[in-house]
Order: C-alpha cells, then sequence, then structure tokens
C-alpha cells in the first residue's frame, strides 16, 4: 500500500487528469465534522461537531438538533447489525465506511460493542489510525474514570480535550 | 517453598527486586474500582478523600518498608527528614506511582511540597462537577502519611491540584503538601546542631 510503483503513478495520473476537478478534491486531506460513540445497545453516548475549513476556504460544519443525532445513532447502530446478519461471508465487522457525494463516514466497532463513528468531508482521512486512537481515548478517559458509568453519556473534560487533539492533528494537515 | 522449612532462611535471603512494571490501565482500573467502592460507602466529598487517603496510608507503610529492604539492603533508614523525602520523591513514587515526582519544595520549615504534574491516579480522572474539588491525589497524600508515620516524622498531608501556568501544556498539577508535627522540627534542629 505505501510503496507506489512508477507504473502505478503513471496510471494515476492519467485518471486524476480523466476526473479532473472531482479527483483533484479527493486528493486533499479530508476534515473530520463529527465524532459520535454508540453504545452497544445502540444508545448515543457522546457526540461532538467540529467545524472544518477545506482547503478552499469553504467551512463545512454538521447542524443537527440533539434528538437527531439520537435518533440517527440508533439508525445507524441497526444499519450497522442488519450488515452483518445479510453477510454472505463470514466474518464480517459490519459497515466501516460508506461514501457519499459530500461527506464520507468511517465507524470502528470494539470487541466490547461500542462503536466509535466520525465522519469527514472528501479527502484522504487515515481513517483506521484516527478511529483507533478515538477509542483508546474513550477507553483511557472514560472507561479508566472512576466516576464515568458504563454505557452512560460521557461526560468528561479529558476525554473531550483528547479528542479535540486527535480532530486537531487531522484538521492541521495541510 | 523454602520459606516453611523453619531453617531460618527467609530472614537471611535478601528480598527480591521485585516486579516495578505494572500496565498503567491495569493500575487505573483497579484504583477506578478502589474509588468506586468507597464512593458507594461515604457519604460527602471529605469523607472519599479521607478514605483514599486511609487506603494510601496502607500502601505507603508497605512500600516504604519494602523498598527500604531492596535499595539498602539491611533494611536501614533515613533518620533525617531530607533524605528521606528525597527517597519518596525518586525511589518509592517510582515504585508506587511509575515516574519520579517533579519536584520537591520548602516552605517556612516545616511545610514541604511534593508536585507531580502527570501523577497516575489523577492521569485518567475527571471529577464531576457535583463532586466540587474532590482530588483522587489524597490516595497520594495517603502513600507519604504512610511513609512518613512509619518513618517517625508524623505530618498532616494533603493534596491539591493547581493548574499549569500559561505556555505550560503539562495539564493539571497534584501537589501533596507535609506539614510536619513540632517535635519533627525540634529534633531536626537539635540533629543540625543549632
Amino acid at each position: 500500500m505505501s510503496t507506489t510503483t512508477p507504473v502505478a503513478g503513471v496510471a494515476h495520473a492519467v485518471d486524476a487528469r480523466a476526473l479532473g476537478a472531482c479527483a483533484a478534491s479527493a486528493m486533499a486531506p479530508g476534515r473530520i465534522t463529527s465524532v459520535w460513540v454508540i453504545n452497544k445497545s445502540g444508545g448515543l453516548i457522546y457526540h461532538r461537531a467540529f467545524d472544518a475549513v477545506d482547503g478552499r476556504g469553504e467551512t463545512h460544519a454538521m447542524r443537527l438538533d440533539a434528538n437527531a443525532t439520537l435518533r440517527l445513532a440508533s439508525v445507524w447502530h441497526s444499519m450497522h447489525a442488519i450488515a452483518r446478519k445479510v453477510s454472505p461471508t463470514r466474518g464480517c465487522v459490519g459497515i466501516e465506511s460508506v461514501e457519499c457525494d459530500t461527506f464520507d463516514l468511517y465507524c470502528f466497532q470494539a470487541e466490547t460493542g461500542t462503536k466509535i463513528v466520525m465522519t469527514t468531508t472528501k479527502g484522504t482521512v487515515d481513517a483506521r489510525g484516527t478511529l483507533r486512537r478515538a477509542h483508546q481515548a474513550f477507553y483511557a478517559y472514560a472507561l479508566q474514570n472512576p466516576f464515568y458509568e458504563m454505557e452512560m453519556p460521557v461526560r468528561c473534560e479529558l476525554f473531550d480535550a483528547e479528542i479535540a487533539n486527535v480532530v486537531r492533528s487531522v484538521n492541521e494537515r495541510t | 517453598m523454602r520459606r516453611g522449612s523453619g531453617s531460618g532462611t527467609t530472614t537471611r535471603t535478601t528480598l527480591g527486586k521485585g516486579k516495578s512494571e505494572v500496565a498503567s490501565s491495569a493500575f487505573a482500573l483497579v484504583f477506578s474500582e478502589l474509588v468506586q467502592y468507597h464512593r458507594a460507602r461515604v457519604r460527602d466529598v471529605g469523607e472519599l478523600e479521607r478514605a483514599l487517603d486511609e487506603a494510601g496510608e496502607m500502601v505507603g507503610r508497605r512500600a516504604f518498608e519494602a523498598q527500604a529492604f531492596r535499595e539498602r539492603g539491611s533494611g536501614k533508614r533515613d533518620h533525617r527528614l531530607l533524605p528521606l523525602l528525597q527517597f519518596t520523591q525518586s525511589v518509592v513514587w517510582k515504585n508506587v506511582f511509575g515516574r519520579a515526582a517533579d519536584s520537591l519544595e520548602v516552605y517556612d520549615d516545616d511545610e514541604y511540597l511534593l508536585s507531580d504534574k502527570d501523577l497516575l491516579v489523577n492521569r485518567f480522572v475527571s471529577v464531576p462537577k457535583d463532586l466540587g474539588d474532590l482530588n483522587c491525589g489524597s490516595f497520594a497524600a495517603g502513600v507519604v502519611r504512610g511513609i512518613l508515620c512509619s518513618a517517625g516524622f508524623p505530618a498532616k498531608v494533603t493534596a491539591y491540584s493547581s493548574e499549569a501556568g500559561p505556555g505550560d501544556e503539562s495539564g493539571r498539577t497534584t501537589n501533596i503538601l507535609m506539614k510536619f508535627e513540632k517535635e519533627v522540627i525540634e529534633r531536626e534542629r537539635r540533629l543540625d546542631g543549632k
């Protein structure tokens, strides 16, 4: 994955010319617009939206009220579960990413059933690494915090700060 | 088990080096359970801090005993205040919390301040608003109290947090304030020959 042969590089350049601006913008770094944590029964326990400025200076922001986020989280939880059930092959872990015209969604489900979901603007993102770091933050600052109740909404300032750090490290890439 | 053989080897063999490394998450989870256990059994923040302090004292007494034997071989201990505090700051702290404490300062002769910028018991803890100024560092204060008391330096030990100053990104600092009893300070003066 990390090494590109010259031949592949040429092929890519041709592709990019053919697809024009669309492909060019897809090469720009993606920005995280929101982070969600969904517990094992489909309840939303953490949600935070971020204003993301893309390469062209446009601001992307997610505007959802609290009820909408709860509803969407539980819908996503069900979709994820259905995808696992209907998968024709064994060992399916559910939906890991959804690519849309205007944004991408990435999901990571831990062994415990807790899901970390993030949405990004179109572009390249190390989704696996970022979700992993977010999950580590959840483990460290929520689960190891004596005042956090399992499966309940996360209200820990250290977790907030760490998530902000993770998002900043992605959103401030050039 | 050679221990039970009755040949008296237990007192002659040196104490093993002990395992000095434990996963920080394992420690954090056990500590988290300790806090939750006590929280369900107390009425207010003060009581919770006292409970943590007492738990820490037991740890301090034992850790000090073990470390004194490991470091000095014969179990020789400091009878002067400053070496004892330095021993606490470096050796004991490193063995109990995984890193040496950042600084040790003196205030007004009988008050000493030990501070740690990233104390293990506070690293993962976010205190909710309804618990006000609860500081889980009370556990560390208890550890220090246990050490000082068992070494013969009775003191009142309290823990408080302070926010890092501007430009310092280390986060919250946990401070352990030790106020020694009069007799300790007088003894120190006597030993100084003043």
